[in-house]
């Protein structure tokens, strides 16, 4: 009897401590140490794509794009219109638009958005506004997002040593701000995160590496980050410090599996749920220039013209792309020394069966049956929005 | 009972009647004039200003249209930048003005700011910019 008590206390403490314990405190090797499981087999030697040039539309050339449903759209950053289009980039309808009213988006400039997979749309402001809406485009929701743990935003910047775990740390990186939609959860979606803190950013700090975190996941229904997520590349340890590349990009399997993508390293990592490392693949894209300028002191100026001016000079993985229906990862990159072309890798599972040339306003955006898009281009200059498209 | 039921009747046909549905049936209306907004230019670039400089760009505009143009609001997307217009009404064939003023104290070297104009043309935005290059 005694032994039972004992046992079921022990079995009780157990599930108490394992829940207790934050899993994030693992090595920070067990995010990256594994085998390259990545195979190559070129089979794929270039690709024919159609320009559809898409017309008709009241637009600030600011803008995103997205594919959701089978269908395609353009959101106007600044005038807030989102513009439906079928998968021929014929416009079929038009939706928002800025302003207070509620079917309208109250905002000056939209920083993200995301088409969850239950219908409603999400927008995000640069306030961390979050503003909802039905399936009708009527407005639901309209709240701040609670980014704070233990410590506000504005108090966490005057602790020295600020813990990885705490969430005031962290901002949107709206440098590459992308949301997805948890397919396992719909109030749930993933961003990208970063760090400015004066000891404990990109630039100055071998911990930001080790231990700073990448990814929140947000529960917009409670309007709260929940979660951190996600460890940055070993390669930038190696370079101490490219802060100027510390980006990523990220999409996600049919089970809240992760493939992430950093800017400097050649793997694609892939994990589970929990961010347990399940395999790595990748390789090098065709004629990259890698001799990544180093910041060794920290200056605010050197840094925005290493961001500015020589970050475009070089070459980078950009964006990654996952289709579970046909199991092929597409990843887009920028060669840099001033290249015409930008390449694109095609993996079927983990091997490698195509590494083209593609224009170089091309970037990887989404897919629908039987084509795969590029990111919409917005040239403001010339007052035009293309779309590139390929069949595999 | 036949009696109320036969007021009742009469009373949803009097107001059907008279009521707003009656209005649809009038005859359509000539369609109201609109207004057309053209800008002689919707972007400005200033180079070599002083950082700290306070900077304005003048967007002059003439109502193109056949109707009264309304300028509903101005939103520049940087609370560092300040607006004017000269009015938010311009009639037909009249000319009108935006002014974004910025001011520079805060900025990157080379600034764009941007300014959304809502008016009640077919073309519900217009997008404005104002660019900088600021030399310390």
């Amino acid at each position: 009897m005694i032994n039972k008590v004992h046992a079921g206390l022990l079995g009780l403490i157990f599930v108490v401590v394992s829940c207790t314990i934050d899993k994030e405190e693992r090595p920070y090797s067990s995010f990256f140490v594994g085998k390259s499981v990545g195979k190559k087999h070129i089979t794929i030697k270039n690709l024919s794509l159609d320009t559809l040039t898409l017309t008709g539309m009241n637009t600030s050339y600011v803008g995103l794009s997205a594919i959701a449903d089978d269908t395609l759209y353009i959101i106007d950053k600044l005038f807030c219109w989102v513009y439906v289009l079928d998968k021929d980039g014929k416009l079929i309808d038009k939706k928002l638009g800025q302003g207070p009213g509620p079917s309208e988006l109250n905002l000056k400039n939209i920083d993200s958005f995301c088409f969850l997979k239950d219908g409603r749309k999400l927008f995000v402001g640069s306030s961390l506004d979050l503003h909802i809406y039905d399936l009708e485009w009527k407005r639901i929701v309209k709240k701040v997002i609670e980014w704070e743990g233990d410590y506000s935003y504005n108090d966490i910047y005057s602790i020295d040593s600020p813990s990885p775990t705490e969430i005031s740390l962290y901002g949107f990186e709206y440098e590459k701000f992308k949301m997805l939609n948890s397919s396992l959860e719909p109030n749930v979606v993933f961003a990208p995160i970063y760090s400015e803190h004066p000891e404990f950013n990109a630039f100055v700090s071998k911990n930001y590496y080790t231990q700073g975190r990448i990814i929140a996941r947000l529960d917009i229904d409670k309007a709260k980050v929940t979660g951190l997520l996600g460890r940055r590349s070993p390669v930038y340890l190696e370079k101490k410090f490219i802060g100027q590349h510390s980006f990523f990009s990220f999409t996600l399997g049919q089970n809240d599996d992760f493939y992430i993508s950093h800017e400097v390293d050649s793997m694609i990592y892939h994990y589970d749920s929990d961010f347990n490392l399940i395999e790595k693949f990748g390789y090098s894209g065709k004629n990259m220039n890698t001799s990544y300028s180093v910041l060794h002191q920290f200056d605010m100026e050197k840094i925005r013209s290493l961001y500015f001016e020589d970050r475009p000079k070089k070459g980078y993985y950009e964006e990654v792309f996952y289709n579970p229906s046909e199991k092929i990862l597409l990843r887009s990159y920028r060669r840099g020394n001033n290249s015409t072309t930008n390449g694109l890798q095609i993996y079927s599972g983990n091997t490698l069966v195509g590494d083209v040339d593609v224009p170089n306003d091309f970037v990887i955006m989404g897919y629908i049956a039987p084509y795969y898009y590029s990111m919409a281009v917005f040239d403001d200059t010339n007052e035009k929005i293309t779309v590139y498209r390929f069949r595999l | 009972m036949k009696i109320y039921l036969t007021c009742l009747c009469y009373i949803i046909t009097m107001v059907s009647c008279f009521g707003p549905s009656t209005e649809s049936k009038a005859p359509i209306s000539e369609e109201r004039p609109t207004a057309k907004i053209e800008f002689e230019r919707t972007k400005i670039f200033l180079k070599n200003v002083r950082k700290g400089e306070i900077v304005e760009g003048v967007f002059r505009f003439r109502n193109t249209g056949a109707g009264t143009l309304y300028i509903e609001y101005i939103n520049p997307d940087c609370t560092c930048t300040a607006y004017e217009v000269s009015s938010k009404e311009i009639r037909p064939g009249q000319d009108g003005w935006v002014k974004l003023v910025l001011d520079t104290q805060d900025k990157l070297p080379d600034t764009r700011i941007n300014a959304v104009v809502r008016t009640n043309t077919t073309e519900k935005f217009h997008r404005l910019v104002l660019g900088v290059n600021i030399i310390e």
